[in-house]
């Protein structure tokens, strides 16, 4: 009798620790095996009310939290004149909009666009739009 | 409670492990999916190119995230982190704190459950073993062997009986008369007795007794004399297939001395009158014809009575014998088997450290000892406790951020995977290794503890010097007789002071012969293939470029090892062409075994030599 419970608990522990510890150790794997990735929903550039605007809609469809460490137009990184705020931390699965907004002598009809963002694994990730 | 104390302990484990696997799961789970219930809003102004430039970034977020709130709440200032990671605990931390003290509530419950689901039973099996470990004067040490289980309880069963012939004895006032007394030894050694036996001497008897009156079938039984006869006649038969056993020939004794004064009442009664019923008459028959088997046995009997002081000096002696040995192999107290109580030194400092260091090792035995039942709990515990911390600091981490990594998040991480990996190991191992000795697919040998090896040591160092001997020990001086068993045992080991003397005989022998020694206790070189050696043959006491040399005592004891040397030796002087010398330190006594040996080596031209002492 005792060996029939003790087979018995020795193949349901069996089962149920190569359940947790696959699941657990996948955990694992994909803690350091993590990617990052920023996916574009929309971009458009728009002239609203006498002011030049440029929308990004995009995701984190990354495995982990997104760092922003800074916003580029053109190569040239925006430089905030107040506080600073970035590195800026969108989770995993986050959907955000940014808006750029300049006076049309900023943000001239007809010239092209290329918003970057740049994250702290030193990544860019850019879309180009071009100002009506 | 029929479920065996392994298996519930395995069960228990398992149940436990599972639960926290599961926990971690479920926190695992309920982290990563929390809804993003929080919007947030930032308005950056920044230049670009020198131009003022308005950014506006929106997102939605995962509530109360300590990194994103510090830097929202701030009105975008600013902050490392190190500080926002590190300063809270989060919703993550205390999810996992709440699991692991539902997990160690959970556990710990678990253990109250299945001590109370086992019953006492188990409890105070436990308890008696810790008792008779610390009580060890009044019980058997379970750590003892079962020849000296047996051969202690033997000795008690002896006192115990002892003491009720003593009770029982004629000269005592309260003596009832020898009827009543028969009937009272009836009534209490038939199997149909009033009440259990109380004594270990009763209840051996009283199986005695139950196998004896099974076996009789003569229709006198439905006396009382009779029925003592018969016992009697049994017990005599008994007797002389194991005449050893001391408690049955004291019963034997008393129940003789009643059973001749009820002979005596019978035969006058049977002399002095008709009215002797024929009841009485077939009694008194039956109990003359026991009585001569009795007789035979009376010297049996008072010679365990006598032997009775012997064996209880020597029980003394022994015991003192053993604890010199224990403390001799630094024994624990309790491996005697009897109290032995430690006197600090008052000497000088460094006895005194000495007598610190040794009640320190005592007091740690003791805890040891009372730790050891429990050892598979604590061990369990212990896994779980490395788990559930690990755990915790793994949740602590597992949504790492930049910052946190940077600042040695991923040194906690690592920390904690790492306990986490060495705990689970240590679970699964033990599980399994556990499970596996119970089922027999894998039946370890289980380690000797110190005690039981030291004690073996010593049972088995007496039991040479006993065999040693050669004889009982039932000696008449017992402590004589101890000591020469340690002279024999350490002349057998260093081969004695006599050999010593015997072997400078020799050398002196051998100088005035001019004969130049060889070697010393070496075996002979091989004649033929000149690089090896002949060890086969032995190794001679001398050998000489004529002669093999080989020194003996003069004693009988030396006999039962001697003789194949002496073989040996003659076979290997024939191979290497020299003469075989059997050197004795004195010439054997008068009617020794040696002079037979003598008499062959020297009728087959073999030299034989005496030193004379």
């Amino acid at each position: 009798m005792d060996r029939i419970v003790s087979t018995i608990i020795l193949v349901s522990v069996s089962i149920t620790l190569a359940v947790a510890l696959s699941t657990y150790y996948a955990g694992l794997v994909n803690v350091f095996m993590r990617y990052e990735e920023i996916s574009f929903d929309l971009a458009y550039a728009a002239l609203r009310n006498g002011e030049a605007e440029i929308v990004l809609n995009f995701r984190n469809t990354g495995q982990e939290p997104l760092t922003v460490v800074a916003i580029a137009i053109n190569g040239a990184d925006l430089e905030p004149t107040g506080n600073n705020p970035f590195p800026l931390e969108l989770p995993y699965g986050t959907k955000a909009r940014l808006r750029l907004h300049a006076s049309p002598e900023t943000f001239v009809s007809g010239v092209a666009y290329e918003v970057a963002i740049r994250t702290g694994s030193e990544r860019t990730y850019s879309k180009m739009v071009v100002m009506p | 409670m029929a479920i065996n104390i392994k298996v519930g302990r395995i069960a228990a484990i398992a149940l436990f492990s599972l639960l926290l696997f599961f926990l971690t799961s479920a926190t695992f789970t309920l982290v990563r999916c929390q809804p993003n219930s929080i919007e947030r809003d930032i308005e950056i102004e920044c230049k670009w190119n020198g131009a003022p430039v308005g950014a506006n970034l929106k997102w939605t977020e995962p509530e109360e995230d300590p990194a994103i709130i510090s830097n929202a709440d701030d009105g975008g200032k600013p902050k490392s982190g190190t500080t926002s990671t590190n300063t809270a605990i989060n919703t993550q931390q205390a999810l996992m704190l709440t699991g692991a003290s539902a997990g160690a509530a959970l556990a710990g419950g678990g253990l109250l459950v299945k001590k109370k689901l086992e019953g006492s039973s188990s409890s105070e099996q436990e308890a008696k073993q810790t008792a008779s470990i610390s009580t060890t004067s009044s019980t058997a040490p379970k750590y003892l062997s079962d020849s000296a289980r047996s051969y202690r309880e033997g000795l008690e069963l002896n006192q115990n009986d002892l003491k009720s012939s003593t009770q029982s004895q004629p000269s005592t006032p309260k003596q009832p008369s020898p009827t009543t007394q028969s009937n009272q030894s009836n009534t209490q050694n038939s199997p149909k007795g009033d009440g259990p036996p109380t004594t270990a001497g009763q209840q051996y008897m009283q199986k005695q007794m139950n196998s004896q009156s099974s076996q009789q079938s003569q229709p006198t039984q439905q006396s009382n004399q009779s029925s003592v006869g018969n016992q009697n006649e049994l017990t005599a038969s008994n007797l002389a297939a194991s005449a050893a056993v001391v408690t049955k020939e004291l019963l034997m004794q008393k129940q003789m001395e009643s059973i001749t004064k009820q002979s005596a009442s019978s035969t006058s009664a049977q002399t002095g009158g008709a009215q002797q019923s024929t009841q009485a008459t077939a009694s008194s028959t039956s109990t003359s014809q026991n009585l001569g088997l009795l007789a035979s046995s009376s010297s049996a009997a008072r010679m365990a009575a006598e032997m009775w002081p012997q064996r209880q000096k020597e029980f003394e002696q022994l015991a003192k014998q053993r604890s010199d040995l224990a403390a001799k192999f630094s024994v624990p107290s309790y491996c005697t088997g009897f109290a032995y109580s430690y006197t600090a030194p008052t000497g000088n400092a460094w006895a005194r450290l000495q007598g610190l260091g040794s009640a320190i090792g005592n007091g740690i035995d003791k805890v040891r000892v009372a730790v050891k039942p429990y050892t598979p709990y604590i061990v369990g515990a212990t896994c779980i406790a490395i788990i559930l911390v690990s755990m915790f600091f793994t949740g602590g981490a597992t949504a790492p951020t930049a910052p946190t990594i940077l600042a040695g998040g991923g040194v906690s991480i690592s920390i904690g995977q790492g306990a986490s990996l060495v705990g689970t190991g240590i679970v699964v191992t033990g599980l399994g290794l556990y499970t596996a000795h119970n089922l027999g697919i894998m039946n370890y040998p289980r380690q000797q503890s110190f005690e039981a090896e030291h004690t073996q040591i010593i049972e088995q160092s007496t039991s040479e010097l006993r065999e040693e001997k050669g004889s009982g020990h039932y000696g008449e001086d017992v402590a004589q007789e101890q000591l020469e068993q340690v002279d024999i045992g350490k002349d057998r080991l260093t081969q004695g002071e006599k050999h010593d003397k015997s072997v400078e005989q020799v050398e002196a022998w051998l100088k005035e012969q001019d004969e130049p020694i060889l070697s010393r206790g070496k075996s002979e070189w091989d004649p033929v293939c000149t690089k090896d050696r002949l060890s086969k043959y032995g190794y001679p006491d001398i050998i000489t470029k004529d002669y093999i040399i080989e020194c003996k005592v003069g004693e009988d004891r030396e006999l039962a090892y001697s003789k194949p040397q002496i073989k040996d030796y003659t076979q290997l002087a024939e191979i290497v062409g020299k003469r075989f010398l059997l050197w004795f330190f004195k010439h054997p006594e008068p009617g020794s075994r040696w002079w037979q040996i003598i008499h062959e080596l020297e009728e087959c031209g073999w030299l034989v030599e005496y030193g004379d002492g």
